[in-house]
């Protein structure tokens, strides 16, 4: 046999373990890649309720601050009402004393 | 060329060839891969996506009920302080009325009352039934069973009961038997001006307050 004959043989062989090789890497990518769909469902859940549980506190949070807004203008409102209903007090007072006065027309 | 170069040189061109071959499988095989894992991903996204919506919305709703709870709060707030200060000016009027005994507006103000309660029963014996204090007083009004007779057309006797009832003022008026009854007790006529002029007595107190509305959750 030629010197040429028996080095492509041997060439051909190493090509031959390449593409073998390749061929392993190939099924490993798609065997990784197929482990990894069958739990994307499972992932992709686990990312999105982070992203809830993030949401979440903040609404949460927001709503608080609007909360506590509300609470001390409420009290503030109610300081001012209390200053209005002090200063007409002695108003409702006689107007519901003429109110009981005048029932049933007892008083014309 | 040798017969031992010319056979190296194909011996690395064999080589070559499958290695670049080995890099495109390879390479495809990582592409392929990459590909189904985000369009796994888009499917479970379309999946997913109502569950989310749902656990969006919870997450809404549940700020929303924080804020429909304080905005409550705060409503019941402004409540209870409004009915306080009406109750204050109602205790007010309570101490008010019980000063009030001997007063030529009290006396006529009892007088009346008397005689639209007679007039209610519809005549015949009418027993006044007040407060210790108011007694006396009641025993000198005059004219009282000609009121009550001038309307029912018929006779009026007007007695003042002996034994006197704790009350502020007023009178609490019956027939004989005690089945008919009117109650004109001033803590009975105090009750009817609560509850028919609430809102009166709440814009005299804050003139300047809106009327309150319910809360919406």
């Amino acid at each position: 046999m030629s010197e040429v004959l028996i080095e492509v043989k041997k060439a051909e062989a190493e090509a031959t373990k390449i593409m073998e090789k390749a061929q392993a890497q190939v099924e490993e990518i798609q065997r990784n890649a197929q482990r990894e769909v069958r739990g994307t469902e499972q992932n992709v859940r686990e990312e999105l309720t982070e992203e809830i549980s993030t949401l979440q506190k903040k609404v949460e949070s927001q709503a608080k601050t609007q909360s506590q807004k509300i609470l001390a203008d409420t009290d503030t409102e109610i300081a001012a009402l209390e200053d209005q209903g002090k200063k007409n007090m002695n108003k409702a007072l006689d107007f519901i004393i003429q109110a009981v006065y005048t029932y049933g027309g007892a008083e014309k | 060329m040798s017969e031992s170069a010319a056979a190296v040189k194909i011996q690395t061109t064999i080589v070559n060839e499958a290695k670049a071959s080995a890099k495109r499988v390879v390479e495809d095989a990582e592409v392929a891969s990459r590909q189904l894992i985000e369009q796994a991903k888009d499917n479970a996204r379309r999946n997913l996506a109502g569950w989310l919506d749902r656990r969006r919305q919870a997450a809404q709703n549940s700020g929303d009920r924080i804020i429909g709870k304080a905005r409550n709060d705060a409503h019941m707030k402004l409540l209870d302080s409004k009915a306080r200060l009406i109750e204050e000016a109602f205790e007010k009027a309570k101490k008010q009325f019980e000063k009030e005994i001997g007063t030529a507006r009290y006396k006529t103000f009892l007088k009346n009352l008397i005689i639209d309660a007679g007039i209610q029963i519809g005549g015949s014996d009418v027993v006044v039934v007040t407060r210790k204090e108011d007694q006396a007083t009641v025993s000198e009004l005059k004219g009282l069973a000609t009121g009550i007779s001038k309307v029912v057309g018929q006779s009026a006797k007007v007695t003042v009961a002996k034994k006197p009832m704790d009350m502020i003022g007023g009178v609490f008026v019956q027939n004989k038997d005690g089945n008919i009854t009117v109650d004109y007790r001033i803590e009975t006529l105090l009750d009817e001006v609560a509850s028919q002029r609430r809102t009166e007595i709440a814009k005299i107190l804050f003139p300047s307050e809106k009327p309150t509305e319910p809360v919406k959750e």
